[in-house]
């Protein structure tokens, strides 16, 4: 399997030079000139610097939205009243993360906050609406078992929905990290300060006519945001053996 | 809901308390403060860089997009901000902020928006070009002549209060005559922080002879047409008071008078007007020199300077 | 012992249970068939205190409300936490009554001996057969030491051989531990192979419609003539009842 990950990413490579060198243009460098660059990027620790930043944005909106969102899907999921929230957050949900940038620049500046409040704002709704639905799509058999078992509703909720519900939790954490990892590039390619993260690499790059820049920043992003999901698969085999 | 909004309330706070600083009187106040440039490699960066280091000070600087400096100036985020007009002269008049020093100070004609064609275009459509460039020019004597109702023009295009617009035009030297000596200077500070390269840009005089054409002016001075029955794809940047003259050129039906259709294609900012000229969606455009120059070199996107629009035009504003 | 006094309960404008009285003898192994749909788990929900009612219900001579720990409970559907080994599961009411560790393990121990679940205490409900699954629900409504065993159709999802033997497994287990059983199903068969009493109800809303002793020896011969004609007295009163609800269906239409 993995010798086969491995040959799928060397052909990919490999057509992309292809098609480099065809169209010999400066808007498609190369998977040589481009991994020159990202070395040069990674060894001056640039690259390094970048996605720390980056990275220290997204744990603190992803953070965040789990503290808020988690609990809050978990309530309205419980407690019958209050799904009547529904209105509001179904109101708010189609709206894009993105969509809040200029108003997150006037309540938050440029700094750390308003980074971290787009990231929270993409990484709340599925954390939220998979909480709730884990709780919710419990079957009523499971908490009656409970019941008759002597267990109050304290303890139904910590015993029985809360672990039933952990699978889909589980999923709505790796969503909302993904949606979470695409804002932050967005978030960062307007005003920031301090001027570092892989969106910023990406904007100045642009505004540079720096192709090979951009792409290095892409395949950075695209790196982390692959290892971050990996890890929180395996997150999900470790602590959710009892699944099928 | 109730715990997101207080939470939100809680951050806000925190965020607005923990920006607060002094306010800055003289050139010295800046040492040590942070400084918004519209992007890396700009004029603006340049001119800020070159104002730091006369001035003997040192301050953090940061990317700020134009439109977002008043109200970063505002929230505390930027101590000042150095951009093209219109943004100092808003955030004089509207903000009361205060205008430290212009780029006229700074760098005297120093250059600023051109405008540029496609080569290909300007190979195969000269006609179209000398008409745009003919109507550039008679734009530019109008302002010169008639101040007061470019002020009109200006203020109808943008939207902007009279009292913004006469403020900005202030500071804004416009011209025709592409700025060669201007840059050449630019493209050298270009070389030297190692914005471009010097592989692409080979002997200098050769580079720039190809990338500013001087001599059209003097073709479109003499040329006269009135059936072109042409439409010309034109990109321009927004609000922006640099480009006046193509506010001028349409409101005085220049372009019709050649029989010329211009079709408008409107940007935030000079690189994404420079990949639009990439991706050939544009046929000519005004814009800075900055990205005009640093995409035709990293990009390789084949375009001609044919016009100044204006030199100088910024201003560094404090709070 | 249970007793129900005229038990009532109406969802909505929909009767469900009209004036259900009966009783179960301590040790009893009472089964209740009915044609599907008339009432019979709303019934035993109500005895297990999951459900509001009207009349009265009492364990042991005493008015019974919400839930009774002298109860234990067998759902119709595989309702295994599945989350938790079966071990997991065994102990889930122990937990609840916080139990200490020494007296979990010993009960758990032998439950699973009881019911020959030995080296499967830490394997999850998704690895185990249908059958097993039933078996770890009986032990696990059973771990906490109740009198009274109610169980809802439990055997009505797995395959006839697998059911067979499960209702052996399930005398057997009844023989060492004397519970009071109270067994839902719509299988005649099931309920004459089982039960020291059968009661029949009448379609919905249900009540007591006919009860028959069943005095036969157990193992039961299912093919015994005494075991087929009791089926057949009772499988008679229901189809009275199923052809009434399809009487009245034509007459609705």
């Amino acid at each position: 399997m993995r010798t086969h990950k491995v040959f799928i990413v060397f052909v990919f490579v490999v057509v992309w030079e292809v098609v480099a060198v065809l169209a010999n243009s400066r808007f498609l460098p190369s998977p040589l000139h481009v991994g020159t660059t990202f070395w040069n990027l990674l060894s001056s620790g640039a690259l390094f610097r970048h996605a720390a930043v980056s990275l220290a944005r997204v744990l603190a909106g992803f953070l965040l939205a789990l503290a808020v969102g988690l609990p809050l899907g978990v309530l309205m999921g419980w407690f019958p009243k209050m799904e009547n929230l529904s209105v509001i957050i179904e109101m708010l949900r189609p709206i894009p993360p993105l969509a809040w940038i200029p108003l997150a620049m006037l309540w938050f500046g440029i700094g750390f906050q308003s980074k971290a409040f787009i990231i929270f704002i993409g990484a709340f709704f599925p954390i939220l609406s998979n909480a709730l639905l884990g709780v919710r799509e419990t079957e009523p058999y499971l908490v009656e078992a409970g019941r008759v078992l002597g267990a109050s509703d304290s303890q139904i909720l910590r015993n029985i929905i809360l672990p039933n519900s952990f699978p889909s939790i589980l999923e709505g954490l790796r969503i909302g990290l993904g949606i979470a990892w695409m804002c932050l590039v967005a978030a960062e390619l307007t005003g920031l300060n301090p001027p570092l993260g892989l969106g910023y690499l990406i904007m100045e790059a642009r505004d540079l006519g720096r192709a090979d820049t951009v792409m290095a920043g892409m395949i950075a992003i695209g790196v982390i945001g692959y290892a971050m999901n990996i890890a929180l698969r395996q997150l999900e085999k470790r602590l959710v053996r009892w699944r099928p | 809901m109730k715990k997101i909004c207080s939470l939100l309330l809680v951050i806000l706070v925190v965020g607005c308390l923990s920006q607060q600083e002094g306010g800055i009187q003289s050139i010295d106040d800046l040492n040590g403060k942070t400084i918004a440039i519209p992007g890396k490699a700009t004029v603006q960066d340049f001119l800020l860089q070159r104002f730091l280091r006369d001035n003997n000070i040192t301050a953090t600087t940061i990317i700020v997009g134009p439109p977002e400096m008043i109200q970063t100036l505002e929230s505390g985020g930027i101590d000042g901000f150095i951009a093209w007009e219109p943004y100092p002269a808003r955030a004089v008049v509207e903000g009361e902020h205060m205008l430290l020093v212009t780029s006229r100070e700074i760098w005297p004609h120093h250059p600023c928006c051109v405008l540029a064609v496609q080569k290909e275009y300007l190979a195969e459509n000269k006609d179209v070009v000398l008409a745009v460039l003919a109507s550039h020019m008679r734009a530019t004597a109008f302002i010169l002549e008639n101040p007061q109702e470019a002020i009109r023009i200006g203020v109808d295009f943008t939207g902007m209060s009279e009292e913004v617009v006469s403020q900005a035009v202030q500071t804004i030297e416009y011209v025709y005559e592409p700025n060669y000596a201007g840059i050449k200077d630019y493209l050298e500070q270009l070389l030297e922080m190692e914005y471009v390269s010097s592989d692409d840009v080979g002997d200098m005089d050769t580079f720039l002879g190809e990338f500013v054409n001087s001599q059209l002016i003097e073709e479109a001075a003499a040329y006269s047409c009135s059936n072109l029955d042409r439409i010309v794809r034109m990109g321009y940047l927004r609000a922006d008071l640099h480009q006046l003259a193509l506010f001028v050129a349409l409101d005085q039906g220049y372009f019709e008078e050649f029989g010329l259709t211009v079709e408008l294609y409107v940007f935030s900012a000079g690189p994404q007007e420079m990949d639009a000229f990439g991706s050939q969606d544009i046929d000519m455009g005004y814009l800075g020199i900055a990205p005009a120059t640093t995409k035709r070199l990293n990009l390789g996107i084949p375009i001609v300077i044919l016009a100044g629009a204006n030199n100088e035009g910024s201003a560094l504003v404090v709070s | 012992m249970i007793t129900l006094e005229q038990v009532a309960k109406t969802i909505g404008e929909l009767p469900i249970l009209e004036a259900v009285s009966l009783s179960v003898k301590k040790g009893q192994f009472m089964c209740l068939v009915g044609p599907s749909g008339c009432g019979k788990t709303t019934l035993l929900k109500c005895i297990a205190g999951l459900r509001t009612y009207e009349g009265k219900i009492r364990i042991d001579g005493r008015l019974s409300q919400g839930i009774n720990p002298k109860i234990g409970y067998v759902f119709q559907e595989f309702s295994l936490f599945p989350f938790l080994t079966v071990k997991g599961n065994m102990e889930f009411g122990l937990r609840i009554q916080k139990k200490p560790r020494k007296e979990m393990d010993d009960i758990v121990a032998s439950l699973l001996d009881l019911f020959l679940l030995q080296g499967f205490e830490h394997a999850y409900p998704h690895e185990l057969s249908g059958g097993m699954q039933k078996k770890v629900a009986i032990a696990r409504a059973l771990a906490t030491d109740p009198e009274i065993l109610l169980m809802d159709e439990p055997f009505v999802s797995l395959d006839a051989q697998t059911r067979n033997m499960l209702q052996k497994e399930l005398l057997r287990i009844w023989n060492k531990t004397h519970k009071t059983i109270l067994f839902i199903t719509h299988n005649v068969d099931e309920a004459v192979f089982l039960a020291d009493r059968v009661m029949v109800l009448t379609r919905r809303p249900a009540t007591v419609k006919e009860e028959f002793l069943i005095d036969l020896e157990r193992e039961r011969d299912r093919t015994s003539p005494e075991f087929v004609s009791v089926r057949k007295e009772i499988l008679k009163e229901l189809e009275e009842e199923y052809v009434e609800q399809v009487d009245r269906g034509y007459k609705g239409l």
